[in-house]
């Protein structure tokens, strides 16, 4: 169980993200949802030590993150940033690195690395691609790279920042399908979204954050039937079910002067 | 992925007969004509004639330097692209040599005399501005490129200074020309023999961490979510940079292009895995540095064009080109 209480983290000086309590755990698809500048990535952000924290905690099992070692840490949580450099590497050199927290000195990749990078590049469909330089590469190809390194880490637990970020309509598809497929082995993922309807449509768990807070935690359904989402984006979200009952949502306009 | 490497592998090897037949090349062919006779005495144990020596006093510490300094040139390029993500970066671009370039001018207005100094100088300025850049990075969070320009005003910073000191003191012009053009030809032995033997540590370590370079290179938030411990590397990796281009520079000048040309050709040739593309920069800098000098000095025999010069000459188009190449791509 990842379990945040009482957070404020930020850059500099000033706190983004203030008083945020927060659970990760089980076999969840949990996603961060709210306006830019709202403080998800910053929330992602303290998690992986990556920022300032002014005040909180952060445990994983009930031990503090930060007294535990980095390569522990990351045998435990993978982590996909926002931003990442398409620097002079090749596909599956890369995906190979997601199995570096399980190296010891001298760091040097195992035969059983090798087959497990095989094997998640072929669970993603991107086997192809693992002698192709990264900066050859489409944006959702590289996304789907950069997914395969993170589940190489075999980690129980996957914080994924705007993962959708470069990804046409059938890559976002075969993401929601992923997430849902890690569930299913039991790994907890939170993930930041923008597509409100992914969001609300593949998670187990919804939190809302504005300004630096989390004003919502709940499931979709209790999400979209409190009204929070008009209240934080300013847009009416409405809500369909097809023919098997499977609800989906869309923001039908501006509710109010942005 | 390992089958497909096999032809990275042969180039190494390529590179490895290349850089060793351009250093018997620049061993045997120089302006004063040495045959195999007097070669084959030096092994004969006799005390050795006024060629025997040019062999082993002038020339072989020179084709020695300039496969030092090639390398740890080169390396050093190739460690500073990837810790800052920039392939415009390299040892003269963040400091380095402008340091080791200041420390030695200082010197040499200072004391005169202290020739056998000059080298630890240039050592300490290298790493001295490294470690200033890298702590000002530190302190203000500052990001890659912001790493990359506080490089260029400690460059611009450390130049005036140098400047400044060649106008106040007189003294300190000759060595300090000789300095700033970069040249192989007054190499002393026990000089090289320290530069040198900072350079092969500073290069094993750069090659044994070569996995986490790799990692550090994908960006710090992907670096520190994959349990490498940043600011060590980060540390760590700048300090071999700063050895690397520090020791080079302290007997050979300000060599700059070298570091900046070859980790490039380097890439295009065997790509960016740390495991090849480090070992094909060291061996490549070592060949190219090596046919520099030696075409500096038989080309164009008896007069000498230093080193310096014809790696300008081959530098500033290629930095151009490299200037085109990425406008086109963007």
């Amino acid at each position: 169980m990842l379990k945040i209480e009482g957070l404020s983290a930020g850059y500099g000086r000033e706190p983004v993200i203030r008083d945020v309590d927060a659970v990760f755990s089980g076999a969840q698809i949990i996603s961060v949802i709210g306006p830019n500048g709202s403080g998800k990535s910053t929330l992602m952000k303290a998690v992986m030590g990556l920022c300032s924290v002014f005040s909180g905690t952060i445990c994983l099992d009930g031990r503090p993150v930060k007294e535990m070692r980095s390569r522990t840490f990351a045998q435990r949580v993978s982590y996909l940033p926002q931003i990442r450099p398409a620097g002079s590497i090749t596909a599956g050199r890369l995906v190979l690195h997601g199995r570096f927290p399980y190296l010891s000195y001298p760091r040097h990749y195992r035969k059983q690395d090798y087959a497990v990078c095989r094997s998640v590049m072929e669970e993603i469909g991107i086997w192809d691609l693992k002698d192709a330089q990264m900066e050859a590469l489409s944006g959702g190809e590289r996304q789907k790279v950069y997914l395969a390194m993170a589940l190489a880490a075999d980690t129980d637990f996957f914080l994924l920042d705007e993962p959708a970020t470069y990804l046409d309509v059938r890559y976002q598809a075969e993401l929601s399908a992923l997430m849902q497929k890690l569930k299913g082995k039991g790994k907890t993922v939170a993930a930041v979204l923008h597509d409100m309807n992914s969001a609300l449509r593949i998670s187990d768990k919804v939190l809302v954050m504005r300004a630096g807070r989390i004003v919502m935690e709940g499931t979709p359904e209790e999400v979209y039937a409190g009204g929070v989402l008009r209240e934080v984006f300013g847009v009416e979200v409405r809500r369909f079910f097809d023919e098997n009952g499977t609800a989906y949502y869309f923001t039908a306009g501006i509710d109010r002067p942005v | 992925m390992e089958r497909s490497n096999r032809k990275i592998r042969f180039r190494l090897l390529m590179f490895f007969f290349a850089m060793l037949g351009m250093a018997v090349l620049g061993v045997l062919f120089g302006a004063v004509k040495i045959g195999p006779g007097e070669i084959l005495a030096l092994f004969s144990g006799k005390e050795p004639g006024a060629q025997g020596r040019i062999l082993l006093y002038v020339r072989l510490p020179r084709v020695a330097g300039a496969f030092v300094a090639g390398a740890g040139l080169a390396l050093s390029g190739a460690v500073i692209q990837m810790i800052l993500d920039n392939p415009l970066a390299g040892p003269n671009i963040i400091g380095v040599n402008a340091g080791a370039g200041f420390a030695v001018v200082l010197a040499s207005a200072l004391f005169p005399r202290a020739y056998a100094w000059y080298p630890f100088a240039a050592f300490a300025g290298a790493f001295l501005t490294v470690l200033f850049v890298y702590f000002f990075g530190k302190k203000t969070g500052a990001s890659r490129i912001t790493l990359v320009l506080s490089g260029v005003a400690v460059n611009s910073i450390l130049n005036g200074a140098s400047d400044a000191v060649f106008t106040i003191s007189e003294e300190s012009l000759v060595a300090s020309n000789a300095f700033k053009i970069g040249g192989l030809g007054g190499i002393s032995i026990p000089v090289l023999k320290a530069a040198a033997v900072a350079v092969f540590a500073a290069a094993v370590l750069t090659v044994l961490f070569c996995n986490e370079l790799e990692v550090f290179a994908q960006g710090e938030e992907t670096a520190k979510s994959l349990g490498l411990s940043v600011p060590f590397y980060r540390f760590l990796f700048l300090a071999l940079a700063a050895v690397l281009a520090g020791a080079s520079v302290s007997f050979a000048g300000l060599i700059g292009f070298v570091g900046l040309i070859i980790p490039h050709i380097a890439r295009l040739l065997v790509g960016g895995e740390c495991r090849y593309f480090l070992p094909a920069s060291a061996m490549l800098g070592a060949f190219f540095l090596m046919f520099c000098d030696f075409v500096g000095r038989t080309f164009f025999a008896p007069y000498e064009i230093p080193v310096g010069i014809i790696l300008s000459f081959v530098g500033a188009p290629f930095f151009f080109w490299l200037l085109i190449r990425r406008k086109w791509n963007a």
